[in-house]
């Protein structure tokens, strides 16, 4: 699910940067520093949309360096438990398949897809399929799965998800 | 000793009499019956009559189970025993048969201890015994309290006393006491030992019990026992009202229930296991499912070989055991047997067992020959049972996880647990509190708000898929992962680690947040350690298992092996190997497999070993994501990496911004310079070593060779620790290596050994990191100061031109282009600045001085100087009068020398244009201009090098409005005016007009006779050549040469205070 949320983060500068472009330079540090990185709380941060404020620089004593604390909102995608999401396969083998949803990783055990697709290792490209053919799953393909468990690290998340249920497969 | 001892035992008969008339009845056992059923009196002495001596009988060994059977298989005959019609036919025979025998031998007893009285006691006792409760379970008027009561022991009867005794020694004692009150008795010189009986009780050490009426009998009988000293002087008398529980056993409730796990204890079945079909409490009866045991070498029926029938008759037993087999019907058949199928049961006969169809062995055992409790069945064994034709039988799986809980549970608080049976079946609810194997646990329910207790037995855990566990028992102990599915007993979890699927017991599981950290119990081995498996083989660990890893050797294989088995390899992190287009591969690299069964696959080098890779990717799925290849398999994946192919300038990973001065690093080392005055191959060796450190390295000197050599070029630095736990601590280096440097702090007294990757240098001024350009700057002269003196000493332009063809990235070409390329920071300059310019020579001080006794005299040495420099490489620096005299003397300039010439002819070949600029002055002011580029931070004090500058500042641009200024000596037009001081109001061109305040007149004149009036203490001033060209101020004081300048309308940044050289300064008119 993706938020819109006020978040802080604090930069740590060296004086080299000290001069008139000094808060450009935070700026840019600041989206440097922050877009694209994952927190387990909030989950992956997207896109820096505004930055609040930006706080009165501390000197470090004894380095010179500064940090400023910066407030600024953003979009974050936090993956939830039981959440249905579009996912592009990755890779495909005996034991599932790994897909990416966007900067989350998931995996699909072979329990967690549908018992009438097994998996065809003899194909082109390794993939599971139903016994007439009708539904393929691939690397590339498009597929709705639903997050059945989250591994939360402090900077990473990893979900794991299923097919089996209505509604979840390839997307035509 | 003797009677007493009989009636002793009764009471203890008497307790359990229920249990044996039971017993009594007449069974029927398939077994080959060499023992028999015996009556009471007998049956504890058993044993020892087998040992045939007849004293035996009187030594009682402590029961250990009021249950245990009379019975005993022999091991071997059940499969062979009669036909199950025969032994109908025996049965009633023998049961009587051994009733007389029993008497008799009985009798047999009491006539020889010549005791009537004793013998009419026995007897009263054993037919009010009769009469008071059938034998036969006739019907019981008394409670079973009164019987018991008659029986315990009154005031009148012996007492019991606990002797201390020698732990473990108490059978033997036991028998030495035994032995002794024999031999006494039959000694005529010797009192008998006056003690009853002697009473060992099985599993309490160091005491045993003996039966007397006084302590002195006691005292006697255990005189000269050595095992006995202990309790020579103190024996105690055990109070009349505890003696029955002395030898009271607690009896055991066998909880055995219809489709348990049990093993065998005896029999050819022994530790097999076995699960209950039926439980027959009342006759100790359970009947079993397993898996038979036959054999089907042996010849049977029309078959049968009548040598081996003898050998059998004989009594010599087969040694081994058949093997696990279910029961089939054909092989019997081929053997000559002749199995009869039951025709209601469809269950084969064969041999008097039952044989389901599924080909288990039914059959009845007595109690005492299983194992019913702590019994754990293995995944192995379970699937033997339950890979039978018919499918799996749900009591299997179900029952699996109750029988290992038994009780060692494993439940803590927390747990989410589910009942599995009784009348709450399939509530779940989270566990509270524990009590033994009383559980107390919050159910989820709405309608449930108290907690219920529930055995441990009763429920079990409950996981649900998604959840994240760890694994806290079995094979997989450790690991941690996320739930993909929940079956009947086990899980499959997706490995944190490793990202395999993995199958586990729930009751193994544990809901868990953190992952594993995969180190093994013993903390010595790491997932993805890679230890040495034997003299030739290394591996990578890609799972551990409780004492074992799994690992993945270089051949490609995976094997398990012993924790102990192997040793933990140290990765060498400077190993570096060829791929398939012979381009160097470090560890961390990415690479693309391009040939093998990996091929296509990409990876990050873990460990290099020999000519084999271990790879990492986390795409792989098998192996944890390590795969092995050989390096010409191998294809690096990012080129820009060009450091080992000699081609690029640039290291992966290094930013543009620190390329030049990277460049610039001149790879000499002083003392490598010393030794070796030819350097140019050890030149081509620097470059490359160099260049294959990673970015940050800033680390001068040669690549790592074996051995150790002392970096002098660092020794006295202050350097500032980049990483690790010392992390931000400054320090100034005691001494170096070329991979570590004893770095003492400033801050904590204290000197620590660091890893040269996690230095930075810090200089002495303002520069914070070396990593700043010019922090690099800084660097580059450490080098130069080493090799210039080394090209001095050849001297030849094609010395220097040659060895940069030894190595591409050196030639001065490349060295021109590459940088550029790389962003702009022309670092060619510098680079032949560098290596080939004295007047660059920036040699700090103390390499300088280092250098100094082993430097040939030469004048190149002179070049070397100025290199003061780096010490403050500071605008104002070169202008002290000291370094500007010794430029003069010593300048190229003044006393040209081939190498001058050289570097003309250099810079005007190599640069494409840098003729104007080089051409347009001959002072070497400019030429300096010239070499360091104005981007590179250095470019600011560049101009002033030369100090002798300050004799030719007329060749400067200096002339501005409102200066003061004298007219020289040599004007030629009116030497009246010469040395006029006048303020110059404009300038034209080559032309100004000054006004010359004394004569008060306004004269035009040309700018070449004009030179600036020094300043005195407390003018105003104009700085007029340099950094702060054009600043005002006040000349606060004269420092020698210096001028020390309050700087007017400074911008903030800049110090307001600031040294010139006074030559460099020019008086303002005071208005």
């Amino acid at each position: 699910m993706f938020y819109h949320i006020s978040l802080k983060h604090e930069i740590l500068l060296h004086p080299r940067y000290f001069g008139p472009n000094l808060l450009d330079t935070v700026r840019q540090k600041l989206l440097n520093e922050v877009e694209g990185t994952c927190s387990g709380k909030y989950g992956f941060i997207i896109a820096i949309t505004t930055i609040d404020t930006i706080g009165t620089g501390m000197i470090q004593p004894g380095r010179g360096y500064v940090i400023y604390p910066v407030e600024y909102k953003a979009i974050v995608f936090r993956p939830f438990k039981g959440e249905v999401l579009d996912a592009v396969v990755s890779q495909v083998n005996k034991i599932g398949l790994r897909c990416e949803i966007g900067p989350l990783e998931c995996f699909v055990s072979r329990h967690c897809i549908p018992l009438e697709m097994d998996f065809d290792p003899n194909s082109a490209s390794p993939c599971y399929k139903s016994k007439d053919e009708e539904s393929v799953i691939q690397k590339n393909d498009e597929i709705r799965i639903k997050i059945i468990g989250l591994r939360i690290d402090a900077t990473d998340i990893y979900a794991i998800g299923t097919l089996r249920d209505d509604y979840l497969g390839p997307i035509n | 000793m003797s009677s007493d001892d009989e009636d002793f035992n009764q009471e203890d008969e008497y307790q359990n009499q229920d249990d044996q008339l039971n017993e009594e009845e007449p069974e029927y056992y398939d077994e080959e019956e060499e023992e028999e059923e015996e009556d009471e009196d007998t049956r504890k002495s058993k044993k020892k009559k087998k040992k045939k001596d007849l004293l035996h009988q009187f030594f009682d060994e402590e029961a250990e189970d009021d249950e245990e059977e009379e019975e005993e298989e022999e091991e071997d005959e059940a499969e062979e025993g009669y036909q199950e019609v025969q032994k109908e036919l025996e049965r009633a025979e023998r049961s009587s048969s051994r009733e007389i025998h029993n008497h008799r031998k009985l009798f047999n007893r009491m006539e020889k201890e010549d005791d009537v009285r004793e013998i009419a006691d026995y007897y009263k006792k054993r037919y009010a015994r009769n009469n008071e409760s059938s034998r036969f379970g006739s019907s019981d008027e008394l409670s079973d309290t009164i019987i018991q009561q008659q029986l315990l022991p009154s005031f009148k009867d012996p007492n019991l006393w606990t002797v201390k005794c020698r732990m473990g020694e108490e059978k033997q004692t036991a028998m030495l006491l035994m032995r002794k009150f024999n031999s006494f008795l039959n000694k005529t010189d010797k009192q008998p030992l006056l003690i009853k009986s002697v009473i060992v009780k099985e599993g309490l050490k160091g005491f045993i019990y003996i039966e007397a009426y006084k302590q002195t009998h006691v005292k006697t009988a255990i005189e000269d026992i050595g095992n006995l000293k202990l309790g020579i002087w103190k024996q105690e008398m055990v109070p009349a009202k505890e003696m029955p529980d002395v030898l009271k056993v607690v009896k055991d409730v066998v909880k055995l229930k219809v489709g348990s796990w049990v093993r065998m204890k005896r029999t050819i079945y022994k530790d097999d296991l076995a699960q209950v079909e039926e439980v027959d409490m009342a006759q100790n009866q359970v009947t079993l499912r397993l898996i038979p045991r036959i054999d089907y070498t042996l010849k049977r029926g029309h078959l049968r070989d009548p040598l081996k029938e003898d050998d059998k008759k004989n009594g010599v037993k087969r040694k081994l055991r058949p093997a696990q087999k279910l029961f089939d019907c054909d092989l019997v058949r081929g053997v000559g047997g002749q199995p009869l199928k039951e025709k209601h049961d469809d269950c084969w006969i064969f041999e008097g067992n039952r044989y389901t169809s599924k080909g288990f062995l039914i059959k009845n055992f007595p109690l005492s020959t299983v194992i019913t409790e702590g019994v754990k069945p293995t995944l192995t064994e379970l699937q033997r049972f339950e890979v039978s034709p018919d499918g799996v039988d749900p009591e299997t799986a179900a029952l699996l996880s109750k029988t290992a809980l038994d009780k060692t549970h494993n439940f803590i608080p927390g747990d989410v647990v589910e009942v599995c049976q009784g009348e709450l079946i399939h509530l779940t609810g989270t566990i509270i509190g524990l009590d033994g194997d009383k559980i107390r646990m919050m159910p989820n329910h709405e309608e449930l708000k108290e907690p219920i207790e529930f055995m441990a037995t009763e429920v079990k855990k409950y996981f649900k898929v998604g959840e994240h566990v760890k694994v806290i028992g079995g094979r997989n102990e450790g690991e941690t992962g996320l739930i993909v599915r929940v079956e009947d007993n086990t899980a499959i979890i997706l490995s944190d680690l490793t990202m395999e699927e993995i199958s586990v017991f729930q009751r193994f599981l544990q809901l868990c947040q953190s992952s594993a950290s995969g180190v093994d119990s013993m903390g010595q081995f790491e997932w993805g350690d890679l230890v040495q498996i034997d003299a030739q083989t290394v591996g990578v660990i890609i799972r551990l298992e409780k004492e074992m890893f799994r690992v993945l050797t270089m051949n490609n294989k995976v094997i398990t092996v012993n924790s102990q088995a192997v040793t933990k390899k140290r990765a060498n992190k400077f190993a570096a190997a060829l791929d398939s287009e012979s381009k160097t591969i470090n560890v961390n690299d990415v690479v693309k497999v391009i040939d093998g069964v990996n091929k296509g696959q990409q990876g990050q080098v873990k460990y290099l070993y020999r000519h084999f890779a271990f790879l990492h990717a986390k795409s792989y799925s098998e192996n944890g994501g390590y795969f092995v290849a050989t390096t010409r398999q191998l294809l690096l994946a990012n080129n820009n990496k060009g450091s080992s192919n000699g081609g690029g300038m640039s290291t992966g990973g290094m930013t543009p911004g620190f390329m030049s001065p990277r460049v610039l690093a001149s790879p000499m080392h002083p003392t490598q310079t010393n030794s070796t005055p030819a350097g140019s191959t050890t030149r081509g060796n620097m470059s490359t070593g160099n260049s294959a450190k990673s970015p940050q390295v800033r680390q001068p000197g040669p690549p790592p060779k074996p051995g150790t050599r002392r970096n002098t070029t660092l020794i006295g630095k202050t350097v500032r620790i980049s990483q690790g736990p010392y992390k931000g601590y400054v320090g100034i280096v005691k001494d170096a290596t070329d991979t570590t440097a004893r770095v003492e702090l400033h801050t904590k007294c204290q000197t620590i050994n660091v890893d040269l990757q996690r230095l930075t240098i810090v200089d002495g001024t303002n520069r914070t990191s070396i990593r700043t350009p010019s922090g690099n700057q800084f660097a580059t002269p450490i080098y130069n100061g080493g090799t210039t003196p080394m090209h001095g000493g050849s001297r030849t332009p094609m010395h220097g031109s040659q060895t940069p063809m030894h190595d591409g990235s050196r030639t001065p070409h490349y060295g021109s282009m590459t940088p550029r390329a790389d962003g702009g920071a022309t670092p060619m300059h510098e680079r032949s600045g560098s290596a080939w310019d004295p007047s660059s020579m920036q040699t700090p001080r103390n390499d300088f001085e280092d250098d100094w006794d082993e430097q040939p005299p030469s004048a190149s040495l002179n070049p070397t100087t100025p290199g003061y420099q780096a010490e403050t490489p500071d605008a104002h620096g070169p202008f002290t009068p000291g370094s500007a005299l010794n430029y003069a003397t010593h300048s190229p300039y003044t006393n040209p020398s081939p190498l001058d010439g050289y570097q003309n002819q250099l810079f005007n070949s190599q640069v494409p244009t840098p003729g104007s600029n080089y051409t347009s002055t001959n002072s070497p002011a400019s030429f300096q201009n010239y070499i360091y580029s104005p981007s590179t931070p250095g470019g600011y004090f560049a101009p002033q090098t030369p100090g002798a500058n300050a004799y030719n500042i007329d060749h400067y641009d200096w002339h501005m409005d409102g200066l003061m200024v004298r007219i020289r000596d040599s004007y030629p037009h009116d030497s009246d005016l010469c040395g006029a001081i006048g303020v110059i109001r404009s300038i034209h061109g080559s032309q100004c007009s000054l006004h010359i305040r004394d004569l008060d007149k306004t004269i035009n004149i040309s700018l070449d006779y004009l030179e600036p009036v020094l300043p005195q203490k407390g003018d105003r001033v104009m700085i007029v050549y340099g950094d702060d060209k054009g600043s005002t101020g006040l000349l606060l004081s004269i420092d020698g040469a210096e001028g020390v300048v309050k700087l007017e309308n400074r911008p903030e940044s800049r110090d307001e205070i600031t040294m010139t050289n006074i030559k460099f300064l020019c008086k303002l008119p005071n208005n």
